[in-house]
């Protein structure tokens, strides 16, 4: 019998941890596909918390997959061309699919800080430029955890950074007052 | 923001301002853009964090270095947050050159006593 692969990019291998994440053992629904774009529906099941130990299991027509790989989407796009008759997970469709950026529990402590030490305009620049950051991270394959401290360190970067600057602008104020 | 333009007829710029500000020579760029442009620009050697741009960024402002605006768009990947664009001005090009101008000067330069 012939071992099916189910090959899944990192970038949709970090939705799925995400969303599972959000809901443990919740079903999502993934649209993916044959190279010829023949678009079936398979269901997630969680089985850890990182993304190396999460299992996809295809449970409807027919499909049956005994390994899952995970490549980067250079090789994904490689092996499409290569062998038209390889399943491949690009792509998650999901409506909750921006809440894996925004709704993390590393990317919500980012957020309640800034609600209490950024101005409306800081949180806007700052947080957009922090999102489209972890969205490049994740495009690129970076694992979760790496995404998880990278973003830890950018939000305390951007609060620290807030903090200071008002510090400084007190103490000039100050300077100001007492001459 | 009110604009504290620097009265000195010289610029101290420090060297995170000199990098922001080269990355802006141009083309106006966002946050993100100008942190990539640095780390790329200098094949990963010369690093700019969020903690120090955004700050630089805002000195820069309030000095009339640069000069700033709201992007239109709100992509889907910053969740819908506009981009804001930073540009420099003519007074941040005239900072840049005297900065430039400072480094040939050094590299010329020779003590008194050493002239013929």
């Amino acid at each position: 019998m012939k071992i099916k692969k189910l090959f899944v990019s990192h970038a949709a291998r970090d939705h799925i941890d995400c969303m599972t994440d959000l809901a443990a053992t919740r079903t999502v629904q993934l649209n993916f596909g044959f190279v010829e774009d023949d678009l079936q529906k398979m269901k997630v099941i969680k089985q850890g918390s990182f993304a190396r130990t999460t299992t996809i299991t295809a449970a409807t027509r027919n499909l049956d997959v005994d390994i899952v790989e995970y490549l980067s989407r250079d090789n994904l796009a490689l092996l499409s061309a290569a062998e038209n008759r390889t399943v491949i997970l690009h792509e998650v469709a999901h409506h909750g699919v921006h809440h894996c950026f925004t709704e993390t529990w590393e990317r919500r402590s980012v957020s309640f800080f800034a609600d209490i030490f950024l101005s409306p305009r800081a949180r806007e620049e700052w947080l957009g430029d922090l999102d489209e950051n972890r969205r490049d991270l994740i495009s690129k394959g970076r694992p979760r955890l790496s995404i998880i401290l990278a973003t830890l360190r950018m939000g305390f970067e951007l609060v620290w950074a807030f903090v200071a600057e008002k510090w400084q602008d007190l103490r000039s104020l100050k300077k100001e007052q007492s001459r | 923001m009110t604009t504290q333009k620097r009265q000195s007829p010289g610029f101290a710029l420090s060297s995170q301002e000199e990098l922001v500000l080269a990355a802006l020579r141009g083309r106006e760029r966002y946050g993100l853009e100008i942190l990539k442009a640095i780390e790329e620009a200098s094949g990963g050697k010369r690093k700019l964090g969020f903690g120090s741009l955004y700050p630089t960024l805002h000195k820069l402002e309030r000095e009339g270095l640069v000069k700033s605006r709201w992007g239109e768009d709100r992509p889907e990947e910053r969740g819908g947050a506009r981009r804001r664009y930073y540009q420099i001005t003519g007074l941040g090009e005239r900072a840049l050159r005297e900065a430039g101008q400072l480094r040939a000067d050094l590299a010329t330069w020779q003590p008194a006593w050493g002239r013929v």
